[in-house]
């Protein structure tokens, strides 16, 4: 086992000092020096660059009102949903007629119902305990 | 080459002056060629990646930052490069058996016999021929070119510990070839 591994090393030491020869290296430097003249490396321009960071920030801006825009509905439509159920209710259980060009005339008269109510609420719990 | 020179060469080619990056490319591309060979037991192929290599370092120049190692930045292009053209099918096996100049490298303790390309090539893809394209790279970079782990760390982007990896499992594979031997 020791000796395979000596065998490795020393073949490994030896691997290394051989070098492979690169015959004809003055042309493959004129080839290389050919094809890059005809590479262009032409620099990125400005513009560029400032149109990709402003297209960057408007998209971000996007995505930032989208999720915004998202939650403010969501807030909408849970306030909506709420409020035909309470004008369903007042409907129903009122006798006050809704007047939207005097919404405080409808609030007092809801307000002198429930008192009415509230009388008489005392009044029959008073009977029942009597 | 001095280190001022050549960034003063660096600098110039970034500048488009062809003739001081043919100097680079004359000073560099034994060692691209060397390791392609290396990997690769192809000449044609070997020069193939050596003209590609310095294609990418021209058009990638201005990404080159000074205060790195140009040695290190040029083999870690060309051993991308060799990666690619093992895992494609482009890559040619050069196929001759080679028993009698591997028993001389084994048995000489100092060789002064130096080797044709063909025969070094046939003798190399002899004991690599079954390593993965990353362990014969990592193989390659650490035994042939002798480089230190932290310099493959850094042309391979892979950590130390599977470097070591790589190298235990390369060794391994050549000491069952040697073993047969």
């Amino acid at each position: 086992m020791e000796n395979v591994e000596n065998k490795l090393d020393l073949l490994l030491r030896n691997l290394s000092k051989q070098k492979p020869e690169l015959s004809d290296a003055e042309h493959l430097t004129d080839n290389i020096i050919n094809v890059i003249k005809s590479k262009s490396r032409a620099p990125k321009p400005s513009i560029l660059i400032w149109i990709r960071a402003v297209s960057g920030a408007a998209a971000i801006l996007l995505v930032g009102l989208f999720l915004f825009q998202q939650n403010e509905s969501e807030t909408i439509a849970s306030t909506n949903k709420s409020i035909p159920v309470l004008e369903k209710k007042i409907n129903t259980d009122s006798l006050c007629s809704d007047n939207p060009e005097s919404p405080a005339k409808t609030y007092f008269c809801y307000m002198r119902q429930n008192s009415i109510k509230n009388n008489q609420l005392t009044t029959y719990s008073q009977q029942l305990t009597n | 080459m001095d280190k001022s020179i050549l960034n003063d060469l660096i600098i110039s080619s970034k500048r488009n002056d062809d003739n001081a990056f043919r100097k680079i490319v004359e000073e560099y591309q034994a060692m691209v060629y060397s390791l392609a060979f290396r990997i690769l037991c192809n000449e044609e192929e070997a020069k193939d990646i050596v003209q590609e290599t310095f294609i990418k370092v021209w058009i990638n120049l201005s990404c080159y930052k000074l205060d790195k190692k140009f040695s290190t930045w040029v083999y870690a292009i060309a051993s991308n490069l060799c990666l690619d053209r093992l895992r494609s099918s482009k890559h040619r096996h050069q196929t001759k058996f080679v028993d009698e100049t591997l028993n001389n490298l084994i048995s000489s303790e100092d060789i002064e016999q130096t080797f044709i390309n063909s025969e070094l090539g046939a003798i190399i893809l002899r004991l690599t021929n079954e390593l993965t394209p990353k362990q014969k790279i990592v193989f390659t970079l650490r035994y042939l070119e002798e480089l230190e782990i932290e310099e493959i760390v850094e042309i391979t982007h892979l950590s130390p510990n599977k470097i070591k990896s790589n190298l235990f499992l390369a060794r391994q594979a050549i000491r069952k070839k040697l073993e047969i031997l």
